[in-house]
């Protein structure tokens, strides 16, 4: 299908992202963000993560900035932080009818704990709640791990996960093989708990290996900012990072 | 085995249990808390011991006891942490104990900040603790190299009978790269004769750093300098890079920093210029001659550290004068960019 579709099964106003640790949600929900703006006057992003001390949402402001998604994270020296900080305006977001919201939370159950303290704020009728699996994780690798995953999650964030989508991927080893895998196991996945399957990530380079009818889900191209510093020549790492074109 | 995408800090921790080692004890702190955090899963799953203790002084005691049974070992920790630990890292070298330390550094010094560094490069090779010591302390510039020389660092660590420390700066510890364990079988005929696992029908042995008979203790800081020259002569590992004739520059830099000077390297190579790199792998032993050897075929040399400056005093003692040694740093969990360093050795180019 082509990534446009994934518009259509992205209709409700907050899409909360969730994961294993180190599943991309990340990557996914800056990607997300910056896609949607296309189809939203208002689109933020909320950097929930309070559990991961690097490569967080926070490092992609300038770059959701320019393209006009409206970031919520700690500025200043919390920044830095990796301290459970939850900034006044992600109630206001959440809870705001006229705005279209994306929430980066952090991995496990331990990330997920966060939401229970926003539970006022989340309106389950217009949230879309999605557990992003990368099957080339050592815990989710099978449907029995990441059901576990998610089960613990559910449990820590006192809500129910809605959908889910595939972000299966090896770094600069990814190959149409790895996306058949994670294809798979979410596809499994899916069957076992009854939800459905939203989209999967592809990255551009890996995108050309593959046609789009060889999946019967949308694909979401996507640009992997949170790159090491050796690949990124112009990039401060320790500073937010910004000059990345998708 | 395939390859699977793992977080420094989870590779660190697979390869332990992968090279046989079922006691882990640690207190957390950013930025190796994954490190605990993959243990707790992982240990009991093999039948394994993870206590979090109450403190750093706690686990690396806790080290001391497990390794004076005759039990692999190890603890993890990020710098003020492993500060803390330095007296009983000592009595590990001391009483000639096998351990396994991980340092995945942060900015210092004092708390500091969380971002990643590369300044305990002294703590590490040189003020490790009290009295005459060493560590055998070894810098992977990777995911993959890590996970591999943890592996090596619980045989090396039986082979000397001597605490041997992994040290990387934080960015190793969380950033993510595919990795693939290698097959691992611990080698046999372990002397593990020190070791107190009860005297019946032998005589007890006795594990400790106290001599109070100044003889005794100096044959013992003897036993111990001996293994520190075997060290030298066998265990010096390191990587050249680009290294060739006539450089316009030769540069020194280790773990994650190498990697980033590589990528400024390459460019510059590209470009018609001659810059090679020396990256340690072994801080202690430290490659010196291999750098000795390199700066003879430069115009120029530089070291580069996340530091203001700690590895370069042993750079300048192994290019004893030949060369002057220039130095670039950044310190306070800033990583300097690609082109930041080209910059650099743009300057000494000219």
């Amino acid at each position: 299908m082509p990534d446009d579709a994934i518009i259509k099964n992205l209709s409700r106003r907050a899409l909360i992202i969730t994961g294993a640790y180190g599943s991309g949600k990340t990557e996914v929900a800056v990607n997300l963000a910056v896609y949607l703006k296309q189809f939203h006057e208002s689109q933020s992003i909320i950097d929930l993560d309070i559990v991961n001390p690097y490569f967080r949402s926070r490092e992609a402001v300038e770059f959701l900035e320019a393209a006009g998604v409206e970031v919520v994270v700690p500025r200043g020296e919390q920044f830095f932080a990796e301290l459970p900080i939850i900034l006044p305006e992600v109630r206001g977001h959440l809870s705001d009818p006229q705005r279209h919201v994306v929430v980066d939370v952090g991995g496990d159950d331990v990330g997920a704990r966060v939401l229970r303290s926003l539970q006022g704020a989340i309106n389950t009728e217009e949230t879309e709640f999605i557990f992003i699996l990368n099957v080339l994780r050592p815990f989710t690798s099978t449907v029995q791990g990441a059901s576990r995953v998610m089960k613990e999650i559910e449990q820590a964030a006192g809500m129910r996960i809605t959908a889910l989508a595939a972000n299966a991927h090896l770094m600069d080893e990814t190959d149409a093989s790895v996306l058949a895998g994670g294809y798979e196991i979410t596809s499994q996945l899916a069957a076992k708990s009854g939800l459905p399957f939203l989209f999967m990530t592809v990255e551009r380079q890996v995108a050309a290996e593959i046609s789009p009818t060889d999946y019967d889900v949308p694909l979401l191209q996507i640009h992997r900012l949170m790159r090491p510093p050796w690949q990124e020549p112009n990039v401060q790492y320790g500073k937010a990072r910004g000059r990345i074109q998708i | 085995m395939t390859k699977v995408l793992m977080k420094g800090n989870e590779a660190l921790g697979e390869a332990a249990i992968r090279a046989n080692c079922r006691n882990y004890f640690a207190y957390p702190i950013t930025p190796q808390t994954e490190i605990a955090e993959y243990m707790v899963r992982r240990l009991p799953e093999v039948g394994g011991h993870f206590v979090q203790a109450e403190s750093e002084l706690g686990a690396v005691n806790m080290v001391y006891g497990a390794a004076a049974v005759g039990e692999r070992v190890f603890t993890s920790s990020s710098s003020p942490g492993v500060a803390l630990m330095s007296e009983a890292i000592s009595y590990l070298a001391g009483s000639q104990l096998p351990a396994v330390l991980i340092n995945i550094v942060r900015g210092g010094p004092g708390l500091g900040g969380i971002l990643p560094a590369q300044s305990d490069y002294f703590m590490a090779t040189k003020a490790g603790g009290h009295g005459d010591f060493r560590l055998l302390v070894l810098a992977p510039a990777g995911v993959q190299e890590a996970a591999d020389l943890v592996m090596d660092a619980f045989d090396l660590a039986d082979k000397y009978r001597n605490p041997v420390m992994i040290i990387g700066d934080g960015m190793i510890g969380q950033m993510m790269e595919p990795v693939e364990f290698r097959e691992y079988n611990t080698p046999e005929g372990i002397d593990r004769s020190y070791a107190n696992t009860g005297a019946k029908d032998r005589p007890p042995t006795i594990v400790k750093s106290l001599f109070l008979d100044p003889q005794q203790l100096e044959n013992n800081n003897l036993e111990l300098l001996a293994k520190y020259r075997l060290m030298e002569q066998h265990e010096i590992r390191f990587e050249e890079y680009a290294v060739t004739d006539k450089m316009d520059v030769l540069v020194v830099s280790y773990g994650m920093m190498a990697r980033i000077c590589k990528t400024a390297i390459d460019e510059l190579n590209q470009e018609g210029h001659r810059v090679g790199i020396v990256r340690p792998i072994t801080l202690f032993p430290f490659p010196s001659s291999a750098i000795y050897k390199a700066a003879a075929r430069a115009r120029k040399v530089i070291a580069i550290e996340m530091s203001t400056g700690q590895m370069v005093e042993d750079v300048r003692l192994a290019v004893r004068g030949r060369r002057a040694v220039q130095f670039y740093g950044r310190t306070g969990g800033i990583v300097p960019t690609p082109a930041e360093i080209r910059q650099q050795l743009l300057k000494l180019i000219k």
